[in-house]
């Protein structure tokens, strides 16, 4: 008998869960069905490059920074145009913030209702009761969330769906005073990110973490993203590919075609990713996570001061539970930290005030080229590692798209934790309800 | 948005914000009111909002809502009858954000049908008795399916309409809406005449065109810019948000009212001032946000 239990909630996108038991009522199978589709691959062709950057923000409203940004990136990459150092610091600096956006709607938005759930031993069901039983927090949350909007609407034109990041550069580079007023924000921002770990970690991630733990899941591999040295690395880097038993493979985005492979399924309209780098014999059958947790176990870490510390105590405190996907919340706001830090230093260290905003190359269209260029921009999203393809014609036109989205990466993982967390609660007798809820802990944990 | 819902100005409003085929931006804005949401969210009665409320919509026999806000576009079987359901049973029903009122970005898909597109991308997905939600023909704006009572367009909408909308909910009451287009919003500098006949691209080398950008009207200058065929909003009371930021409008809030088709509004435009439509690499792209009622033919 088969059973279909409605969308997973406080996620972006749309998620059920199918269900399968047999006569006498015990589990037979489950599959999580990812439903959203709106097809961007097909829709970007034929579309003038310049455009492109400006349309796939509409992949995502929580994460359109990244769009922007990768894609940008592809074009730059097969048109041959370089970025001037400041256009660069700039796109970094709003990228940081944009993921401290990001990490603040999804913890305390999004997740911290399953926290305090835990905590009270009863059900908190979304934003709406946090109001109510943590007013204090919900402002600062709240408040920081906004303070990211202004931001990153002086930096993007448009906080939500940016339009400022222009191929070879930064179209309205931030005056003097604009600067100033993100400086001072930044650091309400870096405040923000320390009061955000000290009030969760004690009370929810140490404290709660052996009941988290419970929570079945698999030991897969894990992908992200490192710079030259090692260290975590969100804008530009060479991809990290961790396996379960410590098999490793460092490739630039260029080459993702060589490591993972995409694979269609009926249950999905998003394909699933996954690597070959592991054996079928052990690992899961190639599937490895992405997102916070993922980048910072397959780096050394994060390099800033007090990022590093805490990432410290995480592994201290965590040990050899450390790659337990619900462990995915404190390893966020570590990086929410290290972002706040990272941003401080590009706004204290390199004068952004210095030097042309945008390419002085000059492209045009040849007449009878008839070759394709190809790009590949990757970088790390909040939802892990995303990587815009594209090939473009000599006329600057877009003939072809290949995207792989943070979240993809994460379904094959997620899937497989389902099943388990389903059998689980369905050989306790727990009903239907309690399935959904703890399947979507587990998914909320990854950032969908 | 018509007469109040109730004479009873302390009863609050039972609302619901669901989304259909979108990017959950619409979500995000809302979410970015910062501290003011507090008493705007207090001031409503929650019930189902997909991104942050664990509540799934008419949970019971007896749920209705005094407000039932819907993002996004509708795209398959499964949102067309969560639409017809939301209609009988809330009293107001409100288009929230472009892909509600005209498509949106996920109307693109019109230009060949969205069935075809994931026949495309994901064969898989088309084998007989996938569990999948199934694709309507068309991804269709929420007015194409049920009567509503506002539309809200922006993609997203500015903080300024969503705090505006939020807090009239709260009232129960009307709220005002406006009509002019970006351009009449738009601080850069028109002399009435075209420095080119030839489109510029927005590409290194053309672009930007010279020291005076920032002053200049960007379209005058040659770069294709919708602000005259679309509608007011993006930047409230402020400089339309792209034109702040140094690049052209692309038409997010939809087109001014008596004008039904960005691109042909477009069109008559620069034809007036003997512009080349040569120029337009991608003539449909010019209705890119208002995909739905029919705006591709196929
Ligand atoms: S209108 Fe824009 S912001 Fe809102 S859901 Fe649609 S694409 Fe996203
Ligand atoms: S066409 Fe564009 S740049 Fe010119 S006035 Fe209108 S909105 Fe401003
Ligand atoms: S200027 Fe045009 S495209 Fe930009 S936000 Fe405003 S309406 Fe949307």
């Amino acid at each position: 008998m088969k059973k279909t239990i409605h969308p997973i909630t406080r996620i972006e996108g749309h998620a059920d869960i199918e269900l399968e038991v047999d006569g006498k009522g015990r589990f037979k199978s489950l599959r999580l069905l990812i439903g959203s589709f709106r097809g961007f691959e097909k829709l970007l062709e034929g579309r003038p490059v310049e455009e492109v950057p400006r349309i796939v923000t509409r992949i995502c409203g929580l994460c359109p920074w990244s769009h922007h940004l990768a894609s940008v990136k592809a074009i730059e990459r097969a048109l041959g145009i370089d970025v001037p150092p400041r256009a660069e610091a700039l796109r970094r600096l709003a990228f940081l913030i944009s993921h401290i956006q990001d990490k603040i709607l999804h913890f305390f938005l999004m997740s911290l209702p399953d926290f305090l759930s835990m905590d009270e031993g009863r059900r908190v069901s979304g934003l709406g009761e946090v109001l109510k039983m943590e007013p204090e927090v919900a402002k600062r949350a709240l408040e920081a969330k906004k303070t990211c909007f202004d931001l990153l609407e002086i930096l993007g034109g448009k906080a939500i769906h940016p339009v400022s990041i222009v191929i070879g550069g930064v179209a309205s580079p931030p005056g003097k005073e604009a600067l100033r007023t993100i400086k001072r924000a930044t650091k309400r921002l870096l405040e923000f990110s320390k009061w955000a770990l000290s009030y969760s970690k004690e009370r929810f991630f140490i404290s709660l973490k052996e009941s988290l733990w419970e929570i079945p899941c698999e030991k897969t591999g894990f992908l992200g993203t490192v710079d030259e040295d090692g260290w975590l690395e969100l804008y530009h880097g060479n991809l990290k590919l961790l396996g379960p038993t410590g098999e490793v493979a460092l490739f630039q985005g260029e080459d993702y075609g060589d490591y993972l492979v995409e694979e269609e399924v009926d249950w999905s309209y998003s394909k699933l990713v996954k690597t070959d780098l592991w054996g079928s014999g052990h690992g899961q059958r190639g599937i490895y996570r992405v997102n916070a947790l993922s980048r910072l176990l397959v780096s050394k870490g994060p390099s800033t001061r007090m990022a590093q510390g805490e990432y410290g105590q995480f592994l201290s405190e965590l040990g050899t539970h450390a790659w337990h996907p619900m462990n995915y919340h404190w390893a966020r706001l570590i990086e929410m930290l290290y972002c706040a830090e990272e941003a401080l230093k590009i706004l204290e260290g390199i004068d952004l005030l210095e030097g042309p905003a945008l390419s002085s190359r000059t492209w045009v269209a040849e007449a009878g080229d008839t070759r394709r260029y190809t790009g590949i921009g990757s970088l790390e999203a909040p939802r892990g590692t995303l990587i815009h393809h594209y090939e473009i014609d000599s006329k600057g036109i877009l003939r072809q798209a290949n995207l792989i989205v943070g979240t993809t990466h994460n379904i094959a993982p997620m899937a497989e934790d389902a099943q388990r967390i389903a059998e689980g609660c369905i050989e306790r007798g727990e009903g239907l309800e309690r399935v959904r809820e703890k399947v979507a802990l587990v998914v909320r944990a990854h950032d969908p | 948005m018509g007469p109040p819902i109730s004479e009873d100005k302390t009863k609050r409003a039972r609302t619901a914000i669901l989304w259909l085929s979108g990017c959950a931006g619409c979500e995000a804005a809302i979410l970015s009111l910062g501290r003011s949401l507090i008493q705007l969210y207090q001031g409503l009665l929650m019930d189902a909002f997909f991104l942050v409320e664990d509540r799934l919509p008419f949970s019971s026999q007896d749920t209705h809502y005094d407000y039932l806000l819907f993002t996004g576009a509708v795209a398959t079987e499964g949102q067309l009858a969560l639409v017809e359901e939301g209609r009988r049973r809330s009293k107001r029903i409100i288009a929230l954000g472009t892909c509600a009122t005209h498509g949106g970005i996920p109307a693109m898909a019109n230009r060949l049908g969205l069935g075809e597109v994931a026949k495309e991308i994901n064969p898989s997905t088309k084998r007989s008795g996938s569990v999948l939600p199934k694709f309507l023909p068309d991804v269709l704006a929420l007015d194409e399916v049920v009567t509503v009572d506002l539309l809200v367009p922006g993609c997203p909408p500015s903080p300024k309409e969503l705090k505006g909308l939020l807090k009239a909910m709260g009232h129960m009451g009307p709220r005002p809406t406006g009509g002019k287009s970006v351009c009449d919003h738009c601080p850069m500098e028109r002399q009435g005449r075209f420095e080119t006949k030839i489109l510029r691209r927005l590409l290194p080398g053309s672009y930007p065109p010279s020291a005076t950008l920032g002053n200049r009207c960007l379209l005058e200058e040659g770069f294709l810019c919708l602000g005259p065929v679309t509608l007011a909003g993006c930047g409230a009371d402020g400089p339309p948000l792209c034109l702040k930021a140094h690049v052209p409008c692309r038409g997010c809030y939809g087109p001014v009212p008596g004008c039904h088709n960005q691109l042909l509004g477009m069109a008559t435009i620069l034809s007036t001032h003997g512009v080349s439509l040569e120029g337009l690499l991608d003539p449909g792209g010019l209705n890119r946000f208002i995909g739905a009622h029919g705006i591709y033919t196929r």
